[in-house]
């Protein structure tokens, strides 16, 4: 049974804002992301499914979770485009149901066109499943518009904030760009041979690390430009004939002790590729 | 006083540096990642990559290679071949894992390569479409080998 999770404030922001749980019914969690406060709010989520360490609680009713997305939607896209300093990345994962196989591959379908009619892509596409990339400021919509297309079993959406890293990364850059300065100062003025050398060796280290971090500041603008959305759609299995004795039965599927180590599901080409 | 500078500024590089680190060769280029400590690639899209992650819960290399195995599988990827025994450059023994990967519109190898002491894991990856990879499979697994703990 989930309990509905309060909203929380931007002071009770969590200590670690690289990665957070983030809500999509309250408003005040969008409101909490875009704040004065760099970290986005973090709310208690009951897990509703063994993989659901990043799961939100079930929507109340198709209803109710309507409106209240709908709600977060126009929150987040107003506070979104009123704040460009913030930079928020979604990655959501939602499973849903349809009503039997032959509609999983159409449904599959729309939901690429839902994403390439919000300016987003195909991200990737196994069977079963489809991962779309959608602009980060219109990933509620997506959401929204792609959990419509079934009967949503699983949903989740975590919001990884890399406003304080950008920024953080900004602070870098400026004092390496003095430091940087001063260096050349001091190499106009120098001495002697071996003052020279170590001060080049230190000029040439800066100005790499300079790149790296504007490399990294133009890497985080790309990558908080579009946000994920996985949806893994299913049907209802047939019928299964009855097993008649004798007969031989497949093994099922080996089972996997679930582990609390969330990089063994990072681990792939889709991240590797993509990050 | 320049040698001064000079010390500062390495003990500062050293205290923030990442885990981890790989030998870039010719051709491949330093992309940043949010997950890794270390990501390279060249300009086809073969990407090699490190991170470390803690040993937790505490296991050794047979029960990871086994779990990262289990949960590859899972999610589609092929084995093409059964995981190996192999040391890195600085002599730690590890396992290498070797896949196919179709991710709905082309092929890709994914390469990862797993090494586990008592604290921690080095996990290094590398994929890229099939043909790319191939065409540079010594410079990949030379790369991936290169990898280790900075501290």
């Amino acid at each position: 049974m989930s309990t509905p999770p309060s909203a929380a404030t931007p002071a009770s922001a969590p200590e670690a804002p690289a990665a957070a749980e983030a809500e999509l019914a309250p408003p005040g969690a969008v409101d909490g992301a875009i704040g004065a406060s760099p970290a986005p709010v973090s709310h208690a989520a009951n897990v509703t499914a063994p993989a659901a360490a990043k799961s939100a609680p079930p929507p109340p009713s198709s209803t109710g979770s309507t409106s209240s997305t709908t709600s977060t939607t126009s929150t987040a896209k107003k506070g979104e485009a009123d704040n460009p300093d913030v930079l928020v990345v979604y990655d959501g994962n939602v499973s849903m149901m349809v009503g039997d196989p032959a509609k999983v591959s159409t449904t599959l379908e729309r939901i690429v066109d839902v994403a390439e009619s919000l300016g987003g892509h195909l991200a990737g596409r196994r069977d079963g499943s489809v991962s779309v990339r959608v602009p980060s400021a219109r990933f509620h919509e997506a959401f929204d518009k792609i959990t419509a297309l079934g009967d949503v079993t699983h949903q989740s959406v975590t919001a990884e904030d890399v406003s304080e890293e950008y920024h953080d990364a900004q602070v870098r850059l400026q004092n390496l760009k003095s430091t940087q300065k001063r260096l050349q100062e001091f190499l106009a003025h120098s001495a002697s041979m071996s003052d020279m050398l170590t001060v080049e060796h230190e000029l040439e280290r800066v100005s790499m690390e300079i790149d790296r971090i504007e490399g990294r500041m133009r890497f985080l603008r790309d990558h908080a430009a579009f946000s994920t959305l996985s949806v893994a759609v299913m049907a209802p299995p047939k019928s299964q004939p009855i097993v008649v004795s004798g007969t031989k039965v497949l093994p099922a599927s080996p089972r996997i002790l679930p582990l609390h180590a969330e990089w063994l599901d990072e681990l792939g080409v889709q991240t590797l590729v993509s990050n | 006083m320049f040698r001064k500078i000079a010390l500062c500024l390495s003990l500062l590089a050293a205290a923030c540096g990442p885990a981890s680190r790989l030998a870039a060769p010719d051709g491949f280029a330093h992309l940043g990642g949010s997950d890794y400590d270390d990501r390279i690639g060249t300009a086809s899209g073969v990407v090699v990559a490190t991170r470390v992650v803690p040993n937790d819960p505490k296991a050794n290399l047979d029960f990871w290679t086994k779990a990262i195995d289990l949960r590859l599988r899972q999610r589609g990827y092929e084995p093409t071949g059964a995981p190996a025994d192999i040391k890195n450059d600085a002599g730690l023994p590890g396992r290498e894992l070797r896949y196919t990967y179709f991710d709905g519109t082309r092929k890709n190898r994914y390469y990862l390569d797993v090494y586990a002491t008592s604290r921690r894991i080095l996990l290094v990856e590398a994929a890229g479409e099939v043909a790319d990879v191939d065409a540079s499979t010594a410079q990949v697994i030379a790369t991936m080998r290169s990898a280790h703990f900075r501290s």
